[in-house]
């Protein structure tokens, strides 16, 4: 199951450095080498052994209607060590029809490394997981050998691509100087905004704050240390509708550093605004079923693109024998309207002045990170690649990701939906309009607000999708007012939505977000237009009963009924 | 080692400073405003609940208990010199407590497989500072949500006893015990901590293994946890008073060449860091761990089995005692049997897990052992007591003494506010368990005297066991023995007795197998010497002693020598397990020093 929620991290490069002038990086190769000297003397050796070390920083305030009720400062090191036995034809991660376990997964070593650069305290702990990890998979390797299962079902294609090593290592970042005071007042200030509806139970505002340093280091000379970070405000407020259902509205802001916020008057207007748009929300009628005409908003649709198509071009799991394979042989078909094109391109680091978080330099396998025409003029032309070949794709294209003691498998990164004939609003509403009357439709709906959604591509489970609008509107053929109605999430299946896409709007926007998968939760964005979609399906979304408390809250200044 | 010296001496400056600070702040206990913050928030808003809080159809709440815990920890953890982690939190760990019916029967006590009533319930977190408006708001919330789910509760407990025309008399244990309504502060001055000190400190000890390449995992732990602990309840009685708590733990090990995992650990669990030994003398300590790890590592394995007599010497010795008196089923804990509803809406009264609870008045033990709680006993010979308290955790005073086993004779359980079936009020054993997360509430001991008669020296034990060994025809008799450094808790030798020349061979690899509290009964033998055990205990089913539990303090003899018991070896790797490559730990230095000597 693969899920995107909202959140974000971006990335920052500096001037680089040579690898000899950082020190864990250092600590890391020494031991590297002394590791693969060894036990290249064994009968049965390693061909490839990769350590990565995420070196975070984080910083976390979080208020509820005023009051400061939690504040969490921390600092990690995370090691993550992969060791590899074979060959690149042939080694310990191989798939292999029947096997149920995701083999790089069951191959990856992890464990906390000290904060100071202590050689003899890092290598202790380097020591101890390359020993467990090579162990692990020289015994993988040599069951694998023997299993004539595997050579039957062999897809011939190698386990682990060739890559030319790399050297990138930036300058450390600067730690930014957070004001504990100036934040938690204003986290108190976004809550207030809501204390004095006596009809709100639950108000949140919180500031993450992470700055990491990765580090890459492989035996084949790859030598990686790259800086990452984020500062974002998240804002959660619940209420509760006329008919007792508990509706969570989320709201967040990202940027680069916390001083890069948006500023504190636009992040109040704004949530003054939400809490106009609750009080409609709380009379809104709960949305039917439905299936027909609809409009995404450029956040639902870069959801909506991550949700049914993201998740189908990850090379590796085109590879999986579990998988829909949905795209895998579908090169060179049309899968869009001519008029689209998708790209991914991890080294985009920002966009219309909005920074993206899915960027980075090198991906989580030290390879360079690529841009990647997935789609042009409608047609499918490649896929996100990790180090794990397929068919006519057999090098990465830099889109190897993981979470921290996760091993990296091919990941989304900065996904952009682009149309050549990209229209305008009112166009996109006419198009809606007319489809609904040629369909008897009295109503269309325009999703504007989304917080995330889910999509299941195995061959054991239904190939769905789900997306969890917070914010939908139906829009009369009749010219009646649009409507806003709550309960509403979007559903379908990828090849049925994507033929029914018929046209883009002109003005594209950014969604921000975490997306979780084999791989862990890593942070992704998408660059979408609107887009026509000629029939969606939709389903009532989970209801929550609640029941007003019985006394009123005791500090509230005003009520009302 | 000559930088480590270095070091350690501005480590001991840090200790006495500590000493220094605790006279200081060692002034007349007055109630900050703090206190006064948090303890109005939690009266006000129980008054307005008690009084107000009411729907059609459910009755007012007859007992409301509201508990905060306002914490401060700093957890600092350090490997070879080097910090894998240091960090400091506040929290405030809080608990409602809401019933609703009578002290004869509530909701509480009873399952019933009735479905639940699927409703949200809103909650907000309690504030981090002394925020009288947020803690009215958690407490507000939380006591609503738990006024409909004890209502709810009751009113299927009594729709049952009703339906099913259960008679009261068949009803024999009371839901909930009247205790005098108490108000007490006990005055408290949080021991001021220095970060920076504790991760030199943390650092310098940790350090010590860089010289031991034979070791091949070490750390350091220092947890500290602050806190003051309030509790209100709507009978009227309030109390105050602090909870803390430092641990340090030191952690090792290594491997045998037959791959058998060898690890060590001390552990320190006191109230305040000034309570721990100096830097001098842990890091002897350390030397001393790290000394017998390596001789572990050469000694032979233990390959037989073995059913016979055990000397069991030091700390492990009170553990071994601790573990079967009071953790798992068959404690000297009460046990309350909950009222049930099982098929066709029948009700009956759960099974007891715990046989003790039918044998008060039988012996349960041998004829030589008393056991005792003491809980206002501060010192023994000297040694601060970590299980002393004045007041439990539900605003109880115990008893200054109570016999729970007397010359074998199991006389009482320790119990709080629940009645069980034997014990039907509390003895204010409604403790505080432990854990870095937070506080939760267990019954349990504080501070337990296990005294015995027909003591011996424990050099005659030895004598004894040999003796005995001798009787059943057995070349060896075992003797468990805690190695001789400090702490709560500490590593723990196996040796083989020969019974002809008393010489004691070390051995590894060993387990108990099957010991019990029958163990205890087969005329167990005592030492005339007695040792202070301070320690963390698991509460309900934990069993070993860690990082978290009950604050417990057992006075108990040091040896003891149980007349059967078997022991077995562990299995061994049929496979290498050993590293495959050397430590790298050293290598520079050695590497550094060899290219000096080649030099010269």
């Amino acid at each position: 199951m693969l899920f995107f929620v909202f959140f974000s991290l971006i990335s920052y490069g500096n001037p680089q450095l040579r690898a000899a002038d950082d020190q864990l990086l250092m600590v890391l190769s020494e031991e590297i080498n002394r590791e693969m000297d060894a036990l290249s003397k064994l009968e049965t050796p390693p061909y490839y052994i990769d350590y990565r070390v995420d070196d975070i920083r984080a910083r976390a305030y979080k208020v509820s209607f005023g009051s400061l009720v939690a504040e969490n400062e921390s600092r990690s090191r995370g090691l993550t060590a992969v060791v590899r036995v074979g060959g690149y034809d042939f080694d310990n991660t191989h798939d292999f029809k029947g096997n149920y376990a995701m083999p790089e997964q069951m191959e990856v070593y992890s464990a906390i490394l000290p904060l100071e650069d202590n050689p003899d305290a890092i290598k202790q702990v380097l020591w101890r997981i390359t020993d467990k990890a090579y162990k692990n998979a020289a015994g993988t390797y040599s069951s694998l050998k023997n299993n004539e299962d595997i050579t039957r079902n062999d897809t011939g294609l190698p386990d682990f691509s060739k890559e030319e090593p790399s050297v990138y290592v930036e300058e450390p970042a600067i730690q930014e100087a957070i004001d504990k005071e100036y934040w938690t007042d204003r986290l108190k200030d976004y809550t207030a905004v809501f204390s004095d509806d006596s009809l709100i139970f639950h108000c949140e505002a919180g500031l993450n704050i992470l700055q990491a340093r990765k580090y890459f280091v492989s035996t084949e000379g790859t030598r990686i240390a790259q800086n990452t970070g984020y500062a974002q405000v998240q804002f959660m407020v619940a209420i509760q509708h006329k008919e007792g259902t508990v509706l969570p509205l989320r709201k967040s802001y990202t940027a680069r550093t916390a001083s890069e916020l948006p500023a504190h008057d636009v992040i109040l207007k704004e949530l003054k605004a939400i809490h106009g748009k609750l009080t409609e929300m709380r009379q809104a009628p709960l949305a039917e079923p439905y299936a027909g005409p609809a409009i995404l908003s450029p956040a639902a649709a870069g959801v909506f693109f991550h949700e049914i198509f993201g998740h189908r071009i990850e090379g590796h799991r085109l590879q999986s024998f579990d998988d829909g394979q949905t795209f895998k042989e579908k090169v060179g078909d049309a899968v869009l309207p001519k008029h689209f094109q998708v790209i991914s391109d991890p080294g985009l680091k920002e966009w219309n002045g909005q920074y993206l978080i899915g960027e980075y330099q090198y991906d989580d396998q030290g390879v360079k990170a690529q841009r990647v025409q997935v789609v042009e003029n409608g047609l499918l032309k490649s896929f996100l690649m990790s180090r794990r070949p397929m068919k006519e794709f057999t090098s990465s294209n830099g889109h190897g990701r993981a979470q921290a003691s996760y091993a990296p498998v091919s990941r989304q990164s900065n996904l952009l939906i682009e149309s050549s004939r990209g229209l305008e609003d009112e166009d996109l509403r006419k198009m809606l309009i007319k489809a609904c009357k040629k369909q008897g439709r009295e109503y269309g709906y325009y999703f504007k607000e989304v917080v995330g959604g889910l999509t299941f591509t195995d061959r054991y489970n239904a190939n769905v999708f789900n997306i969890n609008p917070t914010e939908v509107y139906r829009i009369y053929v009749d010219g009646r007012p649009d409507e806003l109605v709550i309960g509403v999430e979007l559903i379908g299946t990828p090849l049925t939505m994507f033929s029914n896409i018929l046209a883009a709007g002109k003005k594209q926007d950014v969604f921000t977000g975490f997306c979780g998968a084999e791989s862990g939760h890593i942070p992704v964005s998408t660059i979408a237009p609107a887009i026509f979609v000629e029939k969606i399906e939709t389903q009532k979304t989970p209801e929550y009963e609640s029941k007003s408390p019985l006394l009123p809250n005791p500090t509230k200044k005003k009520t009302e009924k | 080692m000559k930088n480590r010296t270095d070091t350690y001496r501005r480590a001991k400056g840090f200790f006495c400073l500590f000493v220094l600070g605790l006279f200081i702040g060692g002034s007349a206990w007055t109630q900050t405003s703090d206190d006064k913050i948090i303890l109005s928030a939690m009266q006000d808003e129980l008054q307005r609940n008690f009084t107000e809080l009411y729907a059609e159809d459910m009755d007012r709440p007859f007992f409301i208990g509201y508990t905060i815990a306002d914490v401060r920890t700093v957890n600092i953890s350090a490997t070879l010199g080097s910090l894998n982690y240091s960090g400091k939190n506040s929290m405030k760990d809080w608990h409602v407590r809401l019933m609703a019916g009578d002290y004869k029967i509530n909701d509480e006590n009873f399952y019933s497989s009735q479905p639940d009533e699927a409703v949200f319930r809103y909650q907000i977190p309690m504030p981090v500072d002394a925020d009288y408006d947020g803690i009215r708001r958690s407490l507000w919330l939380t006591t609503n949500n738990l006024f409909f789910s004890a209502s709810r509760n009751y009113k299927n407990k009594m729709a049952l006893i009703e339906d099913k025309q259960i008679l009261a008399s068949d009803l024999q244990i009371d839901d909930f015990s009247r205790e005098p309504v108490i108000k007490r502060t006990i005055p408290s001055t949080p021991e001021e901590i220095n970060i920076e000190d504790l991760e030199k400190n943390a650092r310098w000890l940790s350090a010590i293994f860089r010289d031991y390449p034979e070791i091949f995992s070490s750390s350091v732990q220092m947890n500290v946890f602050q806190s003051t602990v309030y509790f209100v309840n709507s009978e009227g009685s309030q109390t105050v008073f602090p909870f803390c708590m430092a641990t340090l733990t030191i952690q090792a090990s290594t491997m045998a060449d037959d791959s058998d995992n060898l690890s060590s650990d001390i552990v320190y669990v006191t109230r305040k860091i000034s309570e721990w030994p100096t830097m001098d003398k842990l890091g002897e300590e350390v030397e001393v761990m790290i000394s017998n790890l390596v001789k572990l590592r050469e000694t032979p394995r233990f390959e037989e089995d073995y059913f016979g007599p055990v000397l069991v010497i030091g700390e492990v010795a009170a553990e071994t005692l601790e573990r079967f008196l009071f953790s798992g089923n068959d404690a000297l804990i009460a046990n309350r049997e909950t009222l049930q509803s099982g098929n066709q809406r029948s009700v009956f009264y759960a099974e007891n897990e715990n046989s003790l609870q039918s044998k008060v008045g039988k012996p349960i033990l041998g004829k030589n052992m008393t056991i005792t709680a003491e809980p206002f006993l501060r010192t023994y010979k000297g040694i601060e007591l970590l299980g002393n308290f004045e007041v439990d955790a539900e605003a109880v005073v115990p008893p200054e003494k109570l016999v729970l086993v007397e010359n074998g004779v199991l006389k009482t359980l320790l119990n709080g506010r629940t009645p069980s079936r034997e014990v039907p009020n509390s003895n204010g054993h409604m403790r505080f368990d432990y854990s870095q997360g937070g506080l939760t509430k267990a019954i349990g001991p504080g501070v337990i005297r296990i005294s015995a008669t027909d003591t011996m020296p424990v050099a005659a034990l030895k004598e004894e066991l040999i003796s005995q060994a001798k009787e059943l025809g057995l070349d060896y008799a075992i003797m468990i023995k805690s190695l001789d450094v400090g702490g709560s808790d500490k590593p723990i030798n196996f040796y083989k007795i020969d019974v002809n020349t008393g010489e004691e061979i070390l051995t590894r690899a060993v387990k108990l197998r099957n010991l019990s509290r029958h163990s205890f009964r087969r005329a167990p033998i005592f030492s005339d010497e007695v040792l202070v055990h301070n320690t963390l205990l698991p509460s309900g089913q934990g069993s070993g002693v860690g990082n978290s539990g009950i604050p417990s303090s057992f006075i108990v003899p040091k040896a003891v020598l149980l007349k059967e018991v078997e022991i077995e070896s562990y299995r061994k790797s049929l496979t290498s397990l050993l590293p495959l490559i050397e430590n790298p730990v050293g290598i520079e230095r050695d590497e550094e020093k060899a290219f000096s000597q080649d030099n010269e």
